[in-house]
């Protein structure tokens, strides 16, 4: 496994930073980060400055200085789309590889994994995630449903008390990252400021922005091995604009959707023509037609 | 007689005195491979099946193939151990391997690395000839595995370190210290006549 | 007298870093774990009540601590084990159990003789602090 680091750290005089990073293998893990996301610059600068308390927490520690474990709680806050769970997945192995988790693997729950349906039914549900998450980082996507002001009788009240105490008697355990709108977060952590006490870092997810749409377009049809033709790539640059002008945009989650929409006509367009051979460049290519039959440039006319 | 003894409430315990008449020739007789899966189809729920390091000859492949014949619920073919081809047991029952003959505690080490866990231990002299008596050899062998077993599941090198971990529990566990006196310096090490009638053939690794 | 029953129980009691590492062993063989206590401590008495449900999935041994600790304090004064389940065609069965807590003070077995047809004679144990109702045995 990990070979122990320099010899120098052993009598307790100066510890290698970049050592230590390159012992924790970290660096992998944010290269992957940026190579895979497009965009998300502040998230990845947070990110970065995170690695970098936590690797500078573990060198205080090899020179016997005072680190208390440090709180590693999140909130993500962003609009739909934005990358939180995948930043999540990839902020648990970075934990993992940096020692602060000891597993490295991401339970993602909502609030009905957590709270129950009656009385007693809430306590064992969420301690039975709890559980699976140790090791690991437990990621809450809309954290703020799990309190209801309007119903005093909620269950949520008593999800949201169980994991506070997780929270704070067990940091070793485990790591909780909350997620959600921005607006909506905020409302939840003044309403519940117990958690909001609890957690050191927030994460702003920004939303994309028009090329870095574009990006991520291209990034998700390579990936499926599709392509677009020229007539494609005009009618994906129209098609952009006017769907983030339409109400429930969810950025690359949108554009994902869109782009299984345009295979599926592409799909019936070949379809069509079943008679005669098709060739390897016409199963990948997406023509403009297959993007432009979408109900957005019927709205816009 | 499998049948007799599930309604009788009794196990069905095959030793397996004399078998080296037929089970080692190569001339004639039947590897002791094909009687094992035979008693396992028949229905037998012990059956000594070798310990590789007593006082009865073993060679550690041969074993191993018998074991496999006994435990598995697929066994892959693998011909340094005489097993020709691949065998899926299906829903058949297993039969528990019984090892004895000549094994003591301060063997724990090799007994577990060679046979697992799934296996009966049958200390015989290793029991009844402790110098402190019987419940105590049979303490000494209990805390032998349970220390073993436990060194194991921690992550240790018991094969390596196995002498070790038997001497840092004798420090609390007389029975065992007394043991570990008594047989130190008993073991049975030589070549086998029962081989797997296969030859591999060595690789320039 | 100290009871032994399951695995590990003629070693000293066990501590929780050495549970833990037990409890570690088990999830990387893909067991699932599970908690059960009981103050009946008969050597046949193979049914403990559960402290929860088996757990499946966990992923570090944290959570089963978790359960052990909560166990212990709802009920310091009984014995306590850890089971480990494989689910893998084959065994369905408990693969390692031991126990983690027991009583303060534990008084042993009697031996009981039953006189049947001719003389012959049955023999029986039975354990000192059965004698008293559940839930009073070991105030």
């Amino acid at each position: 496994m990990n070979t122990q680091t320099t010899p120098s750290t052993a009598n307790g005089q100066s510890v290698d930073l970049s050592a230590l990073l390159a012992d924790s293998r970290v660096n992998e893990v944010l290269e992957e980060l940026d190579a895979e996301l497009i965009g998300l610059k502040p998230v990845k600068a947070r990110i970065r400055d995170i690695a970098a308390l936590l690797l500078v927490e573990r060198a205080r520690k090899q020179l016997g200085l005072i680190a208390g474990s440090p709180s590693l709680h999140m909130s993500f806050t962003g609009n739909p789309g934005t990358g939180k769970t995948t930043v999540a997945l990839r902020m648990a192995q970075i934990l993992h590889r940096l020692g602060y988790v000891r597993k490295g693997h991401l339970v993602a729950v909502t609030r009905d994994d957590l709270v129950g349906q009656y009385i007693g039914h809430t306590a064992p549900k969420t301690k039975e995630i709890l559980k699976k998450a140790m090791g690991g980082v437990l990621f809450i996507d809309e954290a703020y449903y799990l309190y209801r002001p309007e119903n005093e009788r909620d269950y949520g009240q008593e999800a949201i008390e169980i994991l506070l105490q997780v929270m704070e008697n067990q940091r070793d355990d485990l790591v909780v990252i909350v997620a959600g709108y921005k607006d909506r977060m905020d409302t939840f952590f003044r309403s519940n400021p117990g958690l909001s006490s609890r957690i050191a870092h927030h994460l702003d997810f920004p939303d994309y922005a028009r090329d870095e749409l574009e990006q991520i377009a291209a990034k998700m049809l390579e990936q499926m091995q599709y392509r677009l033709s020229d007539s494609g790539r005009d009618a994906l640059q129209e098609y952009i604009p006017l769907r983030m002008a339409q109400p429930h945009f969810a950025n690359a989650r949108s554009i994902r959707n869109a782009l299984d929409r345009a295979r599926l006509r592409q799909a019936s367009r070949l379809f069509v023509h079943r008679g005669e051979p098709l060739s390897r460049d016409q199963l990948m290519t997406i023509e403009g037609e297959d993007l432009r039959a979408s109900r957005i440039f019927a709205d816009g006319k | 007689m499998a049948k007799w003894a599930r309604r009788n409430d009794m196990i069905l315990h095959l030793h397996r005195a004399g078998h080296g008449t037929y089970t080692r020739q190569k001339t004639h007789g039947v590897s002791f491979r094909v009687i094992a899966k035979w008693m396992r189809m028949a229905g037998v729920d012990h059956i000594h099946a070798g310990t590789v390091v007593g006082k009865l000859e073993g060679d550690p492949n041969v074993i191993k193939g018998i074991y496999s014949t006994c435990r598995d619920t697929v066994t892959k073919q693998n011909l340094e151990q005489g097993v020709f081809f691949d065998q899926d047991w299906a829903g058949l029952r297993k039969v528990m391997p019984v090892a004895s003959g000549g094994i003591h505690a301060g063997q724990m080490h090799q007994l577990l690395t060679y046979l697992g866990e799934d296996v009966v231990l049958q200390f015989g002299g290793g029991t009844i000839g402790h110098p402190q008596g019987i419940q105590a050899g049979a303490t000494a062998n209990r805390v032998a595995l349970e220390v073993m077993v436990k060194a194991r599941n921690e992550g240790r090198d018991i094969w390596n370190e196995g002498p070790q971990i038997l001497a840092d529990a004798a420090k609390w566990c007389s029975p065992l210290r007394a043991a570990l006196d008594t047989w130190k310096d008993v073991t049975f090490d030589y070549a086998s006549t029962d081989t797997a009638d296969f030859v591999p053939t060595p690789t320039s690794a | 007298m100290k009871v032994t029953q399951g695995t590990f129980s003629f070693l000293p009691d066990l501590t929780d870093k050495e549970i833990r590492a037990q409890v570690e062993y088990a999830l990387a063989q893909g067991w699932a774990i599970s908690v059960e206590y009981t103050d009946d401590p008969h050597p046949r008495n193979y049914y403990w009540e559960m402290w929860g449900n088996p757990m499946f999935d966990l992923r570090d041994a944290a959570g089963a601590m978790t359960e052990v600790a909560d166990c212990r304090k709802a009920h310091p004064q009984t014995y306590i084990r850890v089971n480990a389940f494989d689910s893998s065609r084959g065994f369905e069965t408990t693969r390692l159990s031991f126990i983690v807590n027991r009583p303060a003070n534990e008084p042993g077995f009697a031996l009981k003789r039953q006189e049947v047809g001719g003389r012959q004679i049955q023999y029986t144990i039975e354990s000192y602090a059965a004698q008293k109702p559940e839930g009073q045995r070991y105030e």
